[in-house]
């Protein structure tokens, strides 16, 4: 997996969490994870209804479980508005990345690669430094320089 | 303080290796002995041995998922708490956890 700048949304202006999973969806079939976005979109709320994926400090990292899901990766979001989204901290969510996982052969480097994003998320420094950065093409490369470790 | 543990989430995906983190760090932190086994889509990661389940003074299950291998913690006391819990406020999860395994005592 190498996360790129096309898997980059910037400037995303929805106006609530549902709204949000339904683009995140769609930006899904075009970066080729699935063809099938419905599903994808009904995977994300299923496991956002079990309990709210939203952390602290403004990030959420929705994520499915699918057989529409064609590869393992994700995709990372930042929000023109912020989103009322259940966090840690009740603060409003300004960035996401959303995951996504076929159900099996996941394949363990990019599950690794995932499980590395999301342990990122607990360093200060990682969010801090992420949203300095305003263009698609830095803000890929430095994903990539934490995740591939 | 000797502490081992399991996490697991739902997906097995992120909050599971979250988890672990937060609360081996606030283990450093506390410099108290924390280990903290993942049970998620990667299979076992950072397994808990049995030499290192006799020696820990308590067990922390941070899921509410099922977990398997529990017959290493036999005869030891364990916890279970909220796996989002433990990622939010992990310090204040083991220090909870270590007064009340005193009061048991």
């Amino acid at each position: 997996m190498n996360f790129s700048a096309d898997d980059i949304f910037l400037e995303v202006n929805v106006a609530s969490v549902t709204a949000f999973l339904t683009y995140a969806a769609e930006a899904a079939v075009n970066a080729g994870f699935t063809m099938d976005p419905k599903e994808l979109n009904n995977s994300f709320l299923e496991r956002e209804q079990e309990f709210s994926t939203g952390l602290e400090d403004g990030f959420a990292i929705p994520h499915a479980k699918s057989v529409v899901i064609k590869k393992t990766g994700f995709l990372y979001f930042r929000l023109k508005n912020p989103l009322d989204w259940q966090t840690y901290d009740h603060k409003p969510v300004t960035d996401v990345f959303a995951l996504m996982v076929p159900p099996e052969n996941a394949g363990n480097t990019h599950l690794k690669m995932l499980a590395n994003l999301s342990t990122a998320l607990l360093e200060e420094d990682f969010k801090v430094k992420l949203r300095t950065l305003t263009s698609k093409t830095k803000i890929a490369d430095f994903i990539n320089q934490k995740i591939g470790e | 303080m000797n502490v081992v543990g399991v996490s697991a989430c739902p997906a097995g995906l992120a909050h599971t290796p979250m988890a672990a983190k937060a609360l081996e760090k606030a283990g450093k932190e506390l410099d108290w002995n924390v280990k903290i086994e993942q049970q998620g889509m990667m299979g076992p990661v950072n397994a808990i041995t049995q030499t290192e389940a006799d020696k820990a003074d308590f067990v922390l299950i941070a899921s509410d998922q099922k977990i398997t291998s529990m017959e290493r913690f036999e005869g030891k006391p364990v916890i279970r708490v909220d796996i989002n819990t433990c990622i939010q406020a992990p310090k204040a999860v083991l220090k909870k956890c270590a007064t009340a395994i005193k009061k048991e005592d």
